[in-house]
């Protein structure tokens, strides 16, 4: 039998974190967001912050549409003052331009997260903060199933579409309550079906096994982490600084 | 349940899946639903992260593994990408890796290509030399032929035969298809399947999928099928076979290209209403409470006394008028196939694409759709197949058309040199295999 060379793991491209680095992270920026108020070229620093991350990572096409809401929102932030609306319209907006500035960021960075960080990394690091393992297989199971159910439901839709069951359609009109129906009734029975077939495969090969687990995640404490880091005691230095001023 | 299971002179009946401690390794047969990561890099270290195995093991035995699988280019990939064949790869070597005593593999074999299926034989023969015990439950035999010893034949629920595998490969042909298996030799391509009356030609033109810029998933200038026939979709795994396949129903949004039939082009959205896909999980496919309404729910729905004698008809022709009342899902495999199969008749379609129709089949089934696709072709539909089923192929279908990167390698019907081309595809001669 032939022997094979031992498995080189490639090295992680690009800007990467360590998971544990970036859920600090994101709660550093989530409590600055709401100490730090009324100074705008503090709050455009942290919400650049995700931005850049979102691009470094490839999520080019939200880092756009993200940053492009969060100019216009400072810029309405200006213009509020200036111009007088009727007080109901008003109240949305101002209410829009609170969400968008003072929520978006720690959104993106939660969704900078997600996109960035793979499953068995994340439960790795939460291995070292000792997470229970009641925790974690959930939380396992979850990054696997959404997309799962994604793929489901787009082959459904296209099994849909093939029939023409669709939105607008003379047959729909006849019974619109039917569609749900047809959309929700397959993908209950397949994910019914994949979640029994997952866990037997998961079962047979040890998970929730008592075991210490290993891993073969590449996490740690290294110089982007260290980045981080640095960047942190600045904003809560310059948070501190203008905390005296005030 | 009841009964005895004994390994190592040792009772394990009862015991929970964790004390064999790694010791049975198991290939289940649906390849969506048997990896648990998201990536095919973790996916193998999985199992033996769960049993504690050091991280230098870990790495050697991934290697080991996608060297005998021979994929070492799926790896660090989004599993969700992958086609179903390259997620059963994935899902061999992820059990390889555990370097399990005991294999126990559920039709590995249903959506693999020829080549991988080879290789799977030798992993096999890896295996078996290290000492391990495999158990193989299988339709598809002839890849298991030198390698397994001993034959089990199962019939409802019971233990028909226990033989030598060498007492078994003497056995008359007649004998083993009437028990429903598989060939037991390659399929050799002889009687050739009456070539389809001139009806005209489907034209495709300038067919083009990407996702991005870089990777162009699909890429057809030109293609010509002769209209009513039987046309089997080749190539190996992740070719682009069931991207084809979509973008020839008009399913993948973004996909270029159009359709030229009897005189009138059709573009993506307008295919939707001219084709349509039984998929490989037809679950998906089948909406209603029952298949009378499954079939109606495909007609216009303006005579309702019309619809309903048309549907009963459609019932009567693929044998299903008997469980017209039945709920679709309470059907077996290949009966829920036919209505997915009567509701594309219903709605007139006249192009049927079948995705892998006959993975995880016995021989009588299998006659069974070789017989449902002619009569689609008797009716003049063109009918489309996705399969790595030699036998199918030699039953039914009367074109080809072989896809390799995206691309139109080949496309012909039977004649010596498509012939020649298929032998060499089904049977990978030239490789040099260590015997056993």
């Amino acid at each position: 039998m032939m022997q094979y060379p031992a498995y080189i793991p490639e090295k992680r491209k690009g800007f990467s974190l360590d998971p544990r680095t970036k859920l600090l992270f994101m709660v550093l920026i989530a409590t600055l967001m709401f100490v730090v108020y009324n100074n705008m070229p503090y709050i455009c620093v942290l919400a650049g912050l995700p931005f850049l991350l979102l691009i470094v990572n490839g999520q080019k096409k939200t880092a756009v549409i993200y940053g492009s809401l969060f100019v216009l929102a400072v810029i309405a932030n200006y213009i509020k003052d200036i111009a007088t609306l009727p007080q109901l319209l008003n109240g949305i907006v101002v209410l829009l331009i609170a969400l968008v500035l003072r929520l978006f960021p720690t959104f993106m960075m939660g969704y900078y997260i997600i996109k960035s960080t793979k499953a068995d990394e994340f439960v790795s690091s939460m291995e070292r903060w000792h997470v229970s393992k009641k925790v974690l297989i959930p939380i396992a199971v979850v990054f696997r199933f959404v997309p799962t159910m994604q793929e489901e439901s787009q082959s459904i839709t296209e099994a849909m579409r093939m029939r023409g069951i669709q939105f607008g359609t003379k047959k729909f009109w006849k019974s619109p309550g039917t569609i749900l129906e047809y959309r929700l009734i397959p993908l209950l029975i397949s994910v019914v079906k994949i979640g029994d077939e997952l866990s037997a495969a998961a079962l047979t090969r040890g998970l929730g096994n008592s075991v210490k687990r290993t891993n073969i995640a590449q996490i740690g404490f290294s110089k982007n982490d260290a980045i981080v880091l640095i960047i942190s005691i600045f904003l809560l230095l310059w948070a501190f600084a203008l905390g005296v001023m005030s | 349940m009841s009964g005895k299971v004994i390994i190592d002179d040792k009772d394990v009946t009862g015991q929970t899946i964790y004390d064999f401690n790694g010791k049975i390794g198991t290939v289940f047969q649906n390849p969506r639903s048997q990896f648990f990561n998201v990536d095919t890099t973790s996916e193998i270290a999985f199992g033996c992260e769960n049993y504690g195995i050091e991280q230098q093991e870990i790495l050697r035995r991934i290697g080991q593994a996608i060297g005998e699988m021979k994929i070492q280019n799926l790896m660090g990939r989004n599993l969700f990408a992958l086609s179903g064949g390259e997620k059963q790869k994935v899902a061999c070597a992820s059990v390889s890796a555990m370097e399990p005593d005991i294999f126990i593999l559920d039709e590995p074999s249903s959506n693999l290509d020829v080549a991988t299926i080879w290789d799977l034989r030798q992993a096999i023969i890896g295996w078996k030399k290290k000492g391990k015990t495999i158990l193989i439950a299988e339709h598809r035999l002839y890849y298991l032929m030198d390698v397994v010893d001993r034959i089990i034949i199962l019939q409802n629920g019971q233990i028909e035969r226990d033989i030598d595998a060498a007492s078994f490969w003497k056995y008359d042909d007649t004998e083993v298809i009437h028990m429903g298996l598989r060939s037991r030799n390659p399929t050799v391509f002889q009687k050739i399947p009456s070539i389809s009356q001139k009806k005209g030609v489907i034209n495709i033109y300038d067919f083009s999928f990407a996702y991005d810029k870089k990777h162009s998933l699909l890429d057809i200038p030109m293609l010509s099928i002769p209209k009513g026939s039987i046309v089997a979709v080749l190539g190996h795994n992740g070719a682009g076979k069931t991207t084809f396949g979509k973008c020839l129903c008009g399913l993948l949004k973004g996909a270029k290209g159009t359709v030229e039939m009897d005189g009138v082009s059709y573009d993506t959205k307008e295919r939707l209403k001219i084709s349509y896909m039984v998929m490989q999980d037809v679950n998906h496919q089948l909406f209603t409470e029952s298949v009378l309404d499954e079939i109606l729910l495909s007609m216009s729905g303006e005579d309702e006394e019309l619809d309903r004698n048309n549907a009963i008809s459609i019932l009567d022709s693929l044998n299903l008028e008997a469980f017209s009342e039945y709920h679709p899902m309470s059907l077996s495999g290949g009966q829920k196939q036919r209505v997915a199969i009567g509701s594309a008749i219903a709605s007139a379609k006249s192009i049927l694409l079948f995705d892998e129709p006959t993975s995880g089949l016995d021989y009588h089934h299998m006659l069974e759709v070789a017989d449902n696709l002619q009569q689609l072709s008797n009716m003049g539909k063109t009918v489309f197949v996705i399969t790595h089923d030699p036998e199918l192929i030699g039953k039914c279908c009367n074109y080809f058309v072989f896809i390799e990167n995206g691309k139109v390698k080949w496309s012909d019907g039977w004649n010596y040199i498509s012939k020649q081309k298929l032998s060499e595809f089904f049977v990978p001669v030239d490789r040099n295999y260590e015997a056993t």
